[in-house]
C-alpha cells in the first residue's frame, strides 16, 4: 500500500511540475538526484527535498507548485502517510 | 564545489552583461562623435546582431521547453515577440538605409506594436502556474507604479506644439503606454520570484522594460522636438533593452540546464 501511495504522490508531483514546463521538471528531478541522491517517489518520505529545490528555483512562489501537487493528489489527501507528506511539504 | 562554480559563472555573466552595456553605449557615442551620417549607418547596423541575439536565445528556450506546460507555450509566444521586434528593426534599417525614407512612422511600427501583445501573453503564461500567489494588492501596486511612470509621456504629448502629424504623435505616445501595460506583469514577476533563481530573468526583464519606457518617452520627446535621428543617444537605451532581455533569457536557459541523461544513470547512485 505504501508503494501505491509513493507512486501516487510521485505522479502528482510529476503532473504539477509538467504543468509548469518540461525543463522545470527535468531540473527539479535532476537537482533532487544530485543533491540528495533521491528520485521523485522518495519525496514521499522526504518532502523537504522537493520543497527546498522548488524554493531555490522560484523563491516563495514555490508554494503555488505545492498547492498544485495537493490538487493533483485530490481526495487521496486524507489517506494516512499522504497527510503527513502534505503537512511536511507545506511547512 | 558545484555551487561555487555556479556562482563564479553567474559573476562572469554579470560582468559580461555590464561590459556589453558599456561597450554598446561607448560605440554609439563614438559614432555620434564622428558625425550624424556615421551614427545613422552604424546604429542601423547595430540593430541587426543585438535583436538577432534575443531572437536566437528565445528560439533556443522555446525549443528546450517544447509545447509542454505553461512555460513551453510562454516561450513560443516570447519567440514570436522577439521575431516581431527583429523584423521591425530590419524594416526600419531597409527604409532608412536603402530607400532613404523616414522610418517613423512606417511598416516597422506594425511589427513593434504586434510585439507587445505577444510579450504580454508570454508574461501571463509564465506567471499562470503561480497565479494563486498573486494578490489584488500586488496587481494594484504594480499598476500604480506603471501609471506613475507614464506621467511625463502624457505631459509631453499634450503639451507639444510641433509640426508632426497627429497620427505620428499618437503612434509615438502609444509605445510608452504599451510599455506600461507590459511593465505590470514584470513588476509582479520580480515580487513573485524574489529569492529564487528565476528572479534574475524577471529582474532583467523589469529593468529592460523600464529602460524601454525611458527610451520610448525620450524618442517621443525628441521626435516632437524634431531632433531625433537614428544614432541619437536615446538609441543606446533601445539597444540596452535588447541586451538586458537577452542576458535574462540566457540566464534562464542556464538555470534549467539539467537533461534527463544526468540522472538516468542509476548505477552511479548505488
Amino acid at each position: 500500500m505504501n508503494d501505491v501511495k509513493k507512486a501516487l504522490v510521485a505522479l502528482a508531483i510529476e503532473k504539477a511540475l509538467l504543468d509548469v514546463g518540461k525543463p522545470t521538471y527535468n531540473e527539479v528531478v535532476g537537482k533532487i538526484y544530485k543533491d540528495y541522491h533521491c528520485y521523485l517517489p522518495d519525496c514521499y518520505e522526504n518532502p523537504e527535498y522537493l520543497s527546498r529545490v522548488l524554493k531555490e528555483l522560484y523563491g516563495q512562489s514555490h508554494l503555488a507548485i505545492i498547492e498544485s501537487i495537493k490538487k493533483h493528489i485530490g481526495e487521496m489527501a486524507t489517506q494516512e502517510g499522504i497527510t503527513n507528506f502534505i503537512m511536511k511539504i507545506s511547512e | 564545489m558545484n555551487e561555487l562554480q555556479t556562482r563564479l559563472e553567474k559573476l562572469k555573466s554579470q560582468r559580461f552583461l555590464l561590459f556589453s552595456l558599456a561597450a554598446t553605449g561607448l560605440a554609439i557615442m563614438i559614432a555620434e562623435h564622428i558625425g550624424k551620417e556615421t551614427a545613422i549607418v552604424f546604429t542601423n547596423w547595430f540593430f541587426v546582431p543585438i535583436p538577432a541575439a534575443m531572437l536566437v536565445l528565445s528560439i533556443i528556450s522555446a525549443k528546450k521547453h517544447s509545447v509542454i506546460g505553461n512555460h513551453g507555450k510562454a516561450w513560443i509566444v516570447f519567440a514570436v515577440f522577439a521575431a516581431c521586434w527583429f523584423i521591425a528593426e530590419q524594416v526600419w534599417l531597409v527604409e532608412e538605409i536603402f530607400y532613404h525614407q523616414k522610418p517613423f512612422p512606417s511598416e516597422a511600427d506594425l511589427f513593434y506594436i504586434a510585439g507587445y501583445p505577444a510579450y504580454f501573453v508570454f508574461a501571463i503564461l509564465y506567471l499562470k502556474p503561480f497565479r494563486n500567489m498573486i494578490t489584488k494588492k500586488m496587481i494594484v501596486s504594480a499598476s500604480l507604479v506603471a501609471a506613475a511612470v507614464l506621467v511625463p509621456n502624457i505631459y509631453w504629448t499634450l503639451e507639444n506644439n510641433s509640426g508632426e502629424d497627429k497620427f505620428a504623435i499618437i503612434l509615438g505616445a502609444s509605445y510608452p503606454i504599451a510599455d506600461e501595460i507590459v511593465l505590470v506583469p514584470a513588476i509582479i514577476g520580480v515580487i513573485l520570484f524574489f529569492g529564487g533563481k528565476v528572479n534574475f530573468l524577471w529582474s532583467l526583464m523589469l529593468i529592460g522594460i523600464v529602460v524601454e519606457v525611458v527610451a520610448d518617452t525620450g524618442f517621443q520627446y525628441f521626435s516632437l522636438d524634431n531632433s531625433y535621428y537614428t544614432g541619437h543617444p536615446v538609441d543606446i537605451l533601445f539597444l540596452w533593452s535588447y541586451i538586458l532581455f537577452s542576458f535574462g533569457i540566457y540566464d534562464h536557459i542556464k538555470i534549467l540546464k539539467t537533461k534527463m541523461k544526468s540522472y538516468e544513470d542509476k548505477e552511479n547512485l548505488r
